[in-house]
Order: C-alpha cells, then sequence, then structure tokens
C-alpha cells in the first residue's frame, strides 16, 4: 500500500536541489521575510528596554535561524520544519518544562512576586498615618541635584504657613520666601503636574524627618498634592535580612518557605515564590483531605475514560457499518445529521443539557418524561449516568467518522473473497473488518481516552462536580475526575490559587496518561505487525 | 494616524527603548488611534514574548521599574468591568486635558482572576473591584495603599471602612449593595409582619441549579445569629467561625424542618419567570435586579422590603462595596493616585458612576442625587443592617462547603446537625491549609 520508496527519493532529491525560484516567488519571500525580521526587531529593542536580556537573545537567535534558513538554496526540509518546530517549542515544550519548573516552587496565592518585591512592598505597607495629624496641602520643588517639599503648616498661632523640607532637612519657614500665594525657595523651582509625574521615583522617596511635633515621624506624598504624618510599623533590616514589627518588637526571620516568619510561627504576608523541592508531590500524597475521596475519584475517572471510548467507538462503529451499506438510501443526509453533535461546541452543549436535565424545569423530565422529577444530576449514580451519557452523545460522530474512513479503506476483494469462502457476516465483522480498522483505529482510541481522561470542560461545566460526596473532607463531588478535584484544591485553598500543587499534579496525571497511552500504542503496533 | 506621527513614535520607541512609553503629540489624533497604537505596541511585545518563547514573570518589580524620565505622558490603565467603564469615561477625559496623561479604559470579564495572574510588568495601574478581593490581593502585594486624606468625610463611612484592611486604605468606594426582599405589589402590599407571610405569597430564592447559594441564604441563617466569621471589639472579622455554635445547629435544622420552602432546581432565569406567571411573589435579590423589575412590573408594581426574621433575631445581610485601587505594580503610581483620589473620588466622577451603573452610591454627593431613585434608595433602607462582606483569606474556603452543605440539608441527605458540625470541620481544616 506504500508508495514507492525509490520513486519518493528521486523526487526529494529534485526538491532538494531547489529548482530555480520565480521572480514573484522570490519577491514574496523577500517581502514576508522583511516584515517578519521588522517585527522582530521591533520586540527585541522592546525586550532590551525591558532588561529581558536572555529573552532578547533568544529572539534574536530564532530570527537569525529562521532568516538563515529561509534565504538560503535548499535545506527543503528545514524550511518545512521550522515553524512548526518553533511553534512547538513554544506551545509545547516551554509550557510542559515551565510547569514542571513550577510544580517545585510555591508559586500560588501569597507567593507570587520576589523577595525584594515583597520586601517592597512591606515598606509601603509597613507604615500609619500618625493618628490625628493633620492633612497638608503641598508643592513640590527641584533644586539641580536634589527635590524639595514645600508645604502648609499650621503654626503654633494658628495661622497657616508654607514651610520648606528635603530628606535631610526638616520641615521649616527659615528658607522660604515670596508671598503666600507665590512662595520661592531660592535655587528650588516648582514643579507643574507633568514634571512631578515625570520625577515620580525621586517624589514618592521623598521622607521628610518631621521634627519635634511627631519625633519617630516622617512626611510622605503620593500624588505631589497632598502629604501626611506617617510612622512605621514594620523595620526591615538588609544586614540581618529580618523584618522586626516595631509595636511589639517580633522579629521576623527568613523561613526559606517565602516568608518571614517569626519564632512564634506567625508569618508576614506578602510572601515570594521559592524553591520548595518535592514539597508539593509529598502533600499531594499525605494530606489528609487529598487522600480520603482520591480512590473513588480515581476509579470514577477511569471507568469515566474507558466508558466514554467504549460506548461511543460502539456506536460509531455500528453506524459506520449501516452507512458503508451501498444498498442505504438518503446516506449523505443522515451522514451530515449524524455529525450534527461533533460540530457544537463542546461547552455549549454541556450547558445545554444541564438545563434540559434540570430536575423540575428540565426538557427531559418535562417533556419527554412527562412530568416526572427524576433528580439527573443531584443523584450520585444518576449524574455519572447523565454524564456519560452527554460524552456519548457528543462523541459518536467523532468514532463515526474515523470508523467509516477506515471501513472505506479496506479492499473490497478482502470481503468479496470472504463471502466465496462462505464466511458468515459476523465472521467476516470479527475476523476481517475489525482487525484491519483497529489497525488504524487504535491510536485514536488511545488518544480518545487520554482526552476523556483529562475531559475538564464536560464535567465541570455539567455537574461541577457534583453532587457533592459529604463523606469527603475536601469539597469532592460524585462525578469530579482527577482533574477537576486538582482544580477545586488548587484554586480553592485558604489564600487562593496554588499553582505549585496543581502543577505538581498535573505532572503526576502526566504519568498516569503517559504509561496507559505508551501501552496502548504498544498494542497497536502489534496489531499492526499482525497484519 | 498620520506617517509623520507613526515615525516620531518608533523615534522615540529606538531612543527610550522602553516598554511601550508613547508620548501623545500635540494636535494628536482621536483617541481611538491612540488605542490602536498601543494596541499595536502591545500585540508586538506580546508576539515578541510569545515567539521568543519566555513570558517576563520572572521580572521582579524592582527590575521592572526603570525610570521613565524622559517620558512625561506614560498613558494609566485601568482595569473595570463593563458595566462601570462608561460612567470612567468622563473623569478619564477630564484628567487627560488637565495633565495631558492619556487614561487606558480596558474593560475584563476577568478582573479579578487577571489582575492576581498578570505579571508585574502588565499589571494595570488602577483597578476597580469589589472590597471582599483585598484578603486575596493584600496577601499577594497587589495593591498599595492609598490616603484619602479630609476627602474620606465625603463617603459613607461604612464603604470606606470596608476598603480598610490592615490598618491600610485600599481603595476609594464608589458603590455598595446588599440583598433585600422584592415583591410585586399584587402579592405583598405592605411591608410583611412575618417570614411566615412571605412563604405564603410565595418566596423565592434562587439556588443556581442545586449548587447553593449560601450569599443569598446568609440573610436567613443570621436571623438565628449565626454570623459567618466572629467579629472581634473593632468590628473585624477574625477566622474564627462564628456559626459553628448552637446558633448555626438551630438554622440547620431549620433548614431541615423547611426544605419545602426551597426549590433546588430553580436559578435566577427560573425566578424571572416564576415571578412574571405570578407562581412566586418575592424574591430574596439585590438591586442588581432592579432594572428588570421596573421593566416588568412599573416603578409602583413591585416594593423593596426588610428582610422579615426566620428565627427570631433581625436579619443581617452581607454588603458588597466596590470602589477603585492602586496596584502595587503602577509604574505611575504618583499620577494613578492623583487620578483616583482627586478625579475618580470627585463628587462629579462619583454622580457620573451612578448614573451610568445605577450602583447606589457611596459618595455622600451622588447619594443626594439619587435619593429619588425607587432602587438605590429601596436597597440602601432595607440593608441599614448590612455587614460588609468579610474580606479575610479564609473566607474564599468558606463558600463552596457552605452551599453544598445547604442544598445536602435542604435535600434530605443526613441530619442536619451532623452535617453542619462536618460542614465546620471542614472549613477549619481548609482554613488551616
Amino acid at each position: 500500500m506504500s508508495v514507492s520508496t525509490k520513486e519518493k527519493k528521486t523526487k526529494t532529491k529534485a526538491l532538494d536541489d531547489g529548482g530555480t525560484p520565480s521572480l514573484l516567488g522570490t519577491v514574496i519571500k523577500l517581502i514576508l521575510l522583511g516584515i517578519l525580521a521588522a517585527g522582530m526587531l521591533f520586540a527585541i529593542m522592546i525586550l532590551i528596554g525591558n532588561g529581558s536580556y536572555f529573552v532578547a537573545g533568544l529572539a534574536t537567535l530564532v530570527t537569525l535561524v529562521i532568516l538563515f534558513i529561509y534565504l538560503r538554496r535548499g535545506m527543503l526540509p528545514a524550511k518545512y520544519m521550522i515553524p512548526g518546530l518553533i511553534f512547538m517549542m513554544i506551545f509545547q515544550v516551554y509550557v510542559a518544562v515551565y510547569s514542571g519548573y513550577i510544580a517545585f516552587t510555591n508559586y500560588g496565592g501569597g507567593h507570587i512576586g520576589s523577595k525584594s518585591g515583597a520586601i517592597e512592598i512591606m515598606a509601603l505597607t509597613g507604615q500609619e498615618r500618625v493618628p490625628e495629624s493633620p492633612e497638608l496641602t503641598i508643592k513640590i520643588l527641584q533644586s539641580s541635584d536634589e527635590i524639595g517639599m514645600l508645604a502648609l503648616i499650621t503654626q503654633d498661632d494658628g495661622v497657616k504657613a508654607w514651610e520648606f523640607g528635603t530628606n535631610d532637612s526638616i520641615l521649616s519657614p527659615e528658607k522660604v520666601s515670596g508671598t503666600f500665594e507665590e512662595p520661592v525657595v531660592d535655587g528650588y523651582k516648582i514643579l507643574n503636574f507633568s514634571e512631578v509625574v515625570a520625577n515620580q521615583d525621586a517624589i514618592t522617596q521623598l521622607k521628610i524627618p518631621a521634627g519635634d511635633e511627631y519625633p519617630s515621624a516622617y512626611v510622605l506624598t503620593k500624588d505631589g498634592s497632598y502629604a501626611y504624618f506617617y510612622q512605621p510599623t514594620l523595620a526591615y533590616d538588609p544586614e540581618t535580612d529580618t523584618v522586626t514589627r516595631v509595636t511589639d518588637g517580633m522579629v521576623f526571620t527568613d523561613n526559606a518557605d517565602g516568608n518571614f516568619q517569626s519564632a512564634t510561627g506567625e508569618k508576614l504576608f506578602p510572601g515570594w515564590r521559592a524553591d520548595v523541592g518535592f514539597a508539593n508531590f509529598i502533600k499531594a500524597f499525605t494530606d489528609e483531605r487529598i487522600r480520603g475521596p482520591f480512590l473513588g475519584v480515581t476509579l470514577w475517572t477511569f471507568a469515566f475514560a474507558i466508558l466514554s471510548v467504549l460506548t461511543t467507538f460502539a456506536m460509531g462503529l455500528g453506524l459506520a457499518l449501516l452507512f458503508n451499506d451501498k444498498t442505504f438510501r438518503g446516506r449523505k443526509i443522515y451522514r451530515v445529521a449524524m455529525i450534527l453533535p461533533y460540530a457544537f461546541p463542546g461547552f455549549l452543549s454541556a450547558m445545554i443539557w444541564r438545563s434540559m436535565f434540570n430536575e423540575k424545569y428540565g426538557f427531559i423530565n418535562q417533556v419527554i418524561l412527562g412530568g416526572v422529577d427524576i433528580p439527573w444530576l443531584s443523584d450520585a449514580w444518576l449524574a455519572k449516568l447523565a454524564i456519560l451519557f452527554v460524552n456519548f452523545w457528543l462523541g459518536f460522530p467523532y468514532m463515526f467518522l474515523i470508523v467509516l474512513g477506515a471501513l472505506q479503506a479496506i479492499p473490497e476483494e478482502l470481503m468479496e473473497s470472504a463471502k466465496i469462502d462462505g464466511a458468515t457476516p459476523w465472521q467476516q465483522l470479527r475476523l476481517i473488518k475489525l482487525p484491519l480498522l483497529l489497525v488504524s483505529v487504535a491510536p485514536l482510541l488511545v488518544t480518545s481516552f487520554a482526552f476523556n481522561f483529562n475531559n475538564f470542560t464536560l464535567i465541570y461545566l455539567l455537574t461541577g462536580g457534583g453532587p457533592k460526596n459529604i463523606d469527603a473532607g475536601l469539597n469532592a463531588g460524585h462525578t469530579d475526575i482527577l482533574i477537576t478535584l486538582v482544580y477545586k484544591l488548587a484554586f480553592n485553598a485558604g489564600e487562593g490559587s496554588d499553582f505549585g500543587l496543581a502543577s505538581a499534579f498535573s505532572i503526576l496525571i502526566f504519568f498516569v496518561v503517559g504509561t496507559i497511552s505508551y501501552l496502548g500504542f504498544r498494542r497497536s503496533r502489534t496489531l499492526e505487525d499482525m497484519n | 494616524m498620520t506617517t509623520p506621527d507613526f515615525q516620531r513614535l518608533l523615534i522615540e520607541l529606538a531612543i527610550a527603548g522602553k516598554s511601550i512609553p508613547i508620548q501623545v503629540l500635540k494636535g494628536a489624533p482621536l483617541k481611538s488611534t491612540k488605542r490602536s497604537l498601543f494596541a499595536l505596541g502591545a500585540v508586538a511585545a506580546a508576539s515578541a514574548l510569545v515567539l521568543s518563547g519566555c513570558a517576563s514573570t520572572e521580572e521582579t518589580p524592582t527590575e521592572s521599574a526603570a525610570p521613565t524620565q524622559t517620558v512625561d505622558a506614560t498613558p494609566l490603565t485601568v482595569w473595570s468591568d463593563e458595566v462601570e467603564a462608561p460612567g470612567l469615561e468622563a473623569a478619564a477625559a477630564q484628567f487627560e486635558a488637565d495633565t495631558g496623561i492619556p487614561v487606558n479604559l480596558v474593560v475584563k470579564t476577568e478582573v479579578r482572576n487577571d489582575f492576581v495572574a498578570a505579571p508585574a510588568a502588565e499589571s494595570p495601574d488602577v483597578v476597580l473591584g469589589a472590597h471582599d478581593w483585598l484578603g486575596e490581593l493584600v496577601s499577594n502585594g497587589l495593591l498599595a495603599p492609598l490616603e484619602l486624606g479630609d476627602r474620606a468625610a465625603g463617603f459613607v463611612a461604612g464603604s470606606i471602612n470596608a476598603f480598610n484592611y490592615d490598618g491600610q486604605q485600599y481603595g476609594v468606594p464608589y458603590t455598595q449593595e446588599n440583598i433585600a426582599l422584592a415583591c410585586t405589589t399584587e402579592a405583598m402590599p405592605s411591608a410583611p409582619a412575618s417570614f411566615q407571610d412571605v412563604v405564603d405569597a410565595g418566596l423565592a430564592i434562587s439556588l443556581n441549579d442545586g449548587t447553593g447559594d449560601p450569599y443569598h441564604m446568609y440573610s436567613l441563617q443570621t436571623s438565628f445569629g449565626a454570623t459567618v466569621f466572629k467579629q472581634d471589639e473593632t468590628g473585624s472579622y477574625t477566622s474564627e467561625l462564628g456559626m459553628a455554635g448552637p446558633e448555626g445547629l438551630a438554622f440547620a435544622q431549620w433548614l431541615k424542618d423547611n426544605a419545602n420552602i426551597f426549590d433546588l432546581s430553580n436559578n435566577g432565569d427560573i425566578v424571572k419567570e416564576q415571578m412574571l406567571s405570578g407562581d412566586k411573589g418575592c424574591w430574596i435579590t439585590g438591586p442588581w435586579n432592579g432594572a428588570w423589575f421596573n421593566e416588568n412590573f412599573g416603578e409602583d408594581g413591585w416594593e423593596i422590603y426588610t428582610i422579615p426574621s426566620a428565627g427570631g433575631q433581625p436579619s443581617v445581610q452581607f454588603s458588597g462595596v466596590r470602589g477603585v485601587m492602586l496596584s502595587a505594580n503602577s509604574q505611575n503610581a504618583v499620577a494613578a493616585t492623583k487620578f483616583i483620589v482627586d478625579y475618580l473620588g470627585g463628587d462629579a466622577a462619583q454622580i457620573n458612576l451612578y448614573e451610568s451603573t445605577g450602583r447606589i452610591p457611596s459618595n455622600l454627593a451622588a447619594l443626594e442625587t439619587a435619593k429619588d431613585s425607587k432602587i438605590a434608595a429601596g436597597f440602601g433602607a432595607a440593608g441599614a443592617n448590612a455587614q460588609p462582606m468579610p474580606a479575610i483569606p479564609a473566607m474564599n474556603s468558606v463558600w463552596s462547603f457552605w452551599g453544598s452543605t445547604e442544598v445536602a440539608i435542604i435535600k434530605g441527605d443526613g441530619d442536619p446537625a451532623t452535617l453542619w458540625t462536618k460542614m465546620v470541620e471542614d472549613i477549619n481544616a481548609a482554613i488551616a491549609g
């Protein structure tokens, strides 16, 4: 059945030599490459500006490789392969490697940023406005080398007057001259708002000692128009890498798990992303809340995936055999109708089925069954049945399509000689059609199993994993499969999402699906060898 | 866009080499063109990230905090939902006219999740959201504190306090909302004297297709004295469950005894049909359905009442406050702070937001203009008891256990006291992590 390899070789060789490209083709190629190069140059400039030198270098390298391959004659296989390879690196390899890395960190709620970012935030939040202190109207001033602040201060006699201060000097009226409406400080220029915005980093770092009235306090502004007296509540010491709470003197040290923690176990937030080794994997296996429902959920996941493949394949096979019969009238119309469930987006179907299964108001109970109250989605077993049914409805057209295609590839002569040898239709199916079919269809059954093993959309939209299993400590339901359980666990945790744990689980699920797929593919290769 | 503009932009980019620093030129074209230019830059940047196969999440905020002294008009990016975005346009235009800084209003359907997931470099400057996000956002270090100063006096005190977390103010509120009892005048011409009256008139409470709705059910639960978390003397929520004691068990028992009131098959759409057909006369719902009532029953065809007590004590609802917050990753914090405090926090912008969203204002001047609105005044009065929904991170662990346990009790899946006790244990275990 295969194309002669000799013929293939000569063809490849001819193409490899490149032939003579047409002028138009060359022009179009150059324009496209030019656009690509321009776009990449723009991107690389932005990346360098952001300080992402590694990414910029990578982008440069990729661009050069692309240009080299397409501008050179020959190298035809590379010309076909390179776009696919690049997209595979981005969408498959990178994502997989990144998830693998995340699984060994505590990335998630409370641990999103870096340590320096967390310290920076604590500097912002670790201070409070001095109670009962006044609001100050201010102006920002700039000299050749520093920023200063003019603040409107109520004097002892109750009259308001401008006072001037910088990072090094407390607010005082000494340097201020000019009128109340137009105060002047020698050597300094009052900034307008766009100049304030242009110097915002320096202005937000302006920390003027408050003087005698509020001894430990300082004056800060956040918008360049108003300033307030602040006092610190947390103090970070870079030398010892500790944070001290001013109010009670409690010292917090880096606990190596992405938090500053006190001797009493109290943690400061935000934390930061830290490498935690195998902690996520250990948690996945030892957490009481996971272990409880884990067995039931795993069994149901396998049952769901296997039954989904079997039922849809059986239906697809039956229909394909029926429609492959040339004496069948109106085949084309039926075929189109068959494919419709497959043509609708799966999530839409799931949501429509959900409302059709509604216990009191759903179409199935109200119209088809004439007003009964069958708890399709709130009874543990019925909900499982409903899910299998909907997946059956969604999946059989696919099986129908691939089986029909495979059936048509079976040579007529085989069936005819079988008939002459006196084989019954059942024998023809069992001994000739099915083995030949499985050669081409078995790998697709394996991928279908892998797909259903992680069929998050259907479960999430149809039942949300419910009805709840009231015995399970974790919020697991009777129809949860592994991936929806992981979702509930990783994204409903105390402080929000736990990407690290979710990644660890995805890796574990990958190993399960990977092992089964490997065994499945090996088995289908045996089938191939038999023929 | 004219060609010279574009050339200048490219030159500037080449000089500055920054992440999309766009100088808006004098006599610049329409806003939409500016946005498309911005989008072009963003697309290029995004594709660069994608093409090079690496994200910028590695960056720390400090590293990306490169100063932008040479460029004085880095635009502010504001994330909001689609309802509030139109109400921000006037303030954004005013801000641009006064300061020359353009404001990009970006509508997001998943503001909270996107904001948490966004890498520092892609974080917006300003974000509009609900006060109960604070726990998550603050513990992730995503918000910078604001200081309202004397302008706080222009707001309903409770709304300002809702945005106070761990002693810091993180937002300027613009609306607060709470649920109440909305009845057709046909079914309930005057305020109901007892909970039984409401049941007799046909009480609807949406249970989200049987997944439960503890948010609405809370107004019944609190009438048994079972608050979700205990409050300390300052009114802040602690992470100790208030519904663990006998009050919670009493509510669980009541739920079982009155299971027939609740319809596990319904959802918001079904309840609307039941209200229209007259099957149900009263619905425990919030101001977001006020416009629907006005449309279908007319201003005089429905009334808003306080929810009568089911368990003997006054019914308390959750109140949710929405407001404007400042991202800790903003590279333009001074301009963003000014925009939030002086523009969005001002009376004019607050009135605009009220008029375009119809949501009950938190600003006193806006509240004054809203006092003739049936929805704003009615729900506001009925929610006099309302308590802010807890913002502490522990709250995330509560919702799903709470809802599914209530559903299990209504379905009769076991002894209510056992189920409720198990729920309390599960929630405590989840909070402990």
